[in-house]
């Protein structure tokens, strides 16, 4: 069973400070967490389940802007101060999470002074910094570079060969056309690096994937792996 | 000594973020607040290297700039008065979010690493709080970059890109940039950027000189421009409003 590393790397006594205030829930795939202009209700710690994080455009169009899973929180404005935002989150892979609402997770869980506090900072800096990655990894890298690497990321988090996920939101998450994608996917699939399933790729070769994907996949493993590291040593 | 200090304050309130400080907290950061400043071309901020300081921008500009393994980059924000560049050190975080490059010349308060944890950290002074709903507004234009750079054409990102050069360049009609500069911005080959700028040129919009673009029209550059321009504009205003009302 996954569990999510953030909660995971926290000391005991600071797991049960904040125990009280978390709920197990499940998340149905394709589900809206929270919507662009409205106030977050509440932040997310996944286990199992992978959520997107969208930017729209004015004429309809989405770009994923992060990929949260266990190694992550979703609902970050709210550690920064802020309860509103611009961006949609929606479960892309359905399963549980632990979930603290608004009230409690700013007046309580955040309060100065703990080590979870300092630590969901670091997190933030981890994530703002993935989206620069991302926002220069959209405009200069290939399409079959960024398809590979988002389908490794998935990996990562859902440690299944199988992702759920079809043509049509793959072109969304790495801001392609669809018709690109469906190309890349073909090629790959050529190649036995993929193989299609019925609504969702399975990966059938992972050490040629990796050799597709652009730098980002690993640059942002590493930064990540450094930084719940960084959060276990702060209790320490 | 009283005296110097006296003269030094009003020049750290062109900072948006200094300014929202209450007077008694200004004048305990004064002292380890240092004044440098800022050359064009010059990197503030490296990948890969640790984060010296925190500069809170008193004058002039910095362009955040995502880059990837090749050397390639894409910008991810100016940076002006309104704001702070090395965000990472109040984050706490060991990664910087994108390298910082001076785009504008001016000058900047800088705190080190050491007395922003001491001082403003630490003591969770009215700053920190200020970075973090700052830090907020950032990621936010980080995110709307990321998808104008991704789905927007050259023509709209080069028109938001120079109008938000001019906002951080005091109305002064004109912007100092180049054209490799520019393609480096917007993560394209300079032909592509020449070309996009003769476009504009040859409908008056703006007018090109050797290191120099000055805003002929700016009612037709926005509308050239793709949401994005407006967007990070609200986002950069709503802050200074919050900023201002902090010390109202």
């Amino acid at each position: 069973m996954l569990q999510n590393l953030l909660l995971d790397v926290l000391p005991e006594h600071e797991r049960r400070r904040i125990a009280p205030h978390c709920e197990d829930v499940q998340l149905e795939q394709r589900s809206t967490l929270y919507e662009p202009d409205t106030t977050i209700p509440s932040v997310w710690f996944p286990n199992t389940a992978v959520i997107s994080v969208l930017v729209h455009t004015d004429n309809g169009e989405a770009v994923e802007i992060g990929l949260v899973g266990r190694e992550g929180m979703v609902g970050i404005p709210l550690v920064l101060g802020c309860t509103s935002n611009s961006f949609h989150a929606i479960a892309q892979v359905g399963g549980s999470a632990t979930r603290i609402a608004r009230q409690p997770f700013v007046d309580v869980v955040l309060a100065p002074g703990h080590v979870f506090c300092s630590g969901l900072l670091k997190y933030v800096n981890l994530y703002a910094s993935n989206i620069a990655q991302t926002a220069a990894c959209n405009r200069l890298h290939r399409i079959e570079q960024r398809l590979a690497r988002w389908l490794l990321d998935m990996q990562d988090r859902t440690q299944h060969d199988v992702l759920p996920v079809t043509h049509e939101f793959l072109g969304l998450m790495v801001g392609a056309y669809r018709p690109s994608v469906t190309n890349a996917l073909k090629a790959f699939e050529d190649r036995g690096v993929l193989e299609p399933r019925r609504g969702a790729i399975r990966i059938v070769d992972l050490p040629a994937l990796e050799r597709e994907a652009c730098e980002c996949h690993s640059a942002i493993r590493r930064r990540t792996e450094a930084t719940l590291e960084q959060i276990r040593s702060l209790a320490a | 000594m009283f005296a110097l200090n006296a003269g030094f304050a009003p020049e750290l309130r062109r900072n948006a973020l200094l300014a929202s400080l209450p007077a008694d907290e200004l004048v305990r950061l004064r002292t380890i607040l240092r004044v440098v400043p800022l050359t064009p071309g010059q990197q503030i901020i490296g990948v890969n290297q640790p984060l010296p300081h925190l500069y809170f921008v008193l004058s002039g500009s910095v362009a955040r700039l995502a880059q990837i393994q090749s050397g390639e980059t894409v910008e991810v924000g100016f940076i002006g008065s309104e704001g702070a560049v090395g965000l990472s050190i109040a984050l706490g975080g060991s990664a910087p979010i994108g390298l910082g490059r001076v785009q504008a010349g001016g000058s900047a308060a800088a705190i080190s690493v050491s007395d922003f944890n001491e001082h403003v950290r630490a003591q969770r002074s009215a700053l920190f709080d200020a970075l973090l709903a700052y830090a907020n507004v950032q990621m936010h234009v980080i995110a709307q970059l990321a998808a104008c750079h991704c789905l927007h054409r050259i023509e709209q990102r080069l028109s938001r890109c120079i109008l938000s050069l001019e906002d951080h360049s005091n109305g002064a009609g004109s912007v100092q940039t180049t054209h490799d500069s520019l393609a480096e911005f917007l993560g394209v080959h300079r032909p592509s950027v020449t070309y996009a700028l003769q476009a504009l040129a040859a409908e008056g919009a703006i007018g090109v000189e050797r290191r120099r673009l000055i805003v002929r029209n700016r009612a037709l550059l926005e509308s050239h421009a793709c949401e994005c321009y407006a967007a990070i504009r609200n986002l950069i205003a709503n802050h200074r409003d919050r900023a201002g009302q902090e010390n109202a």
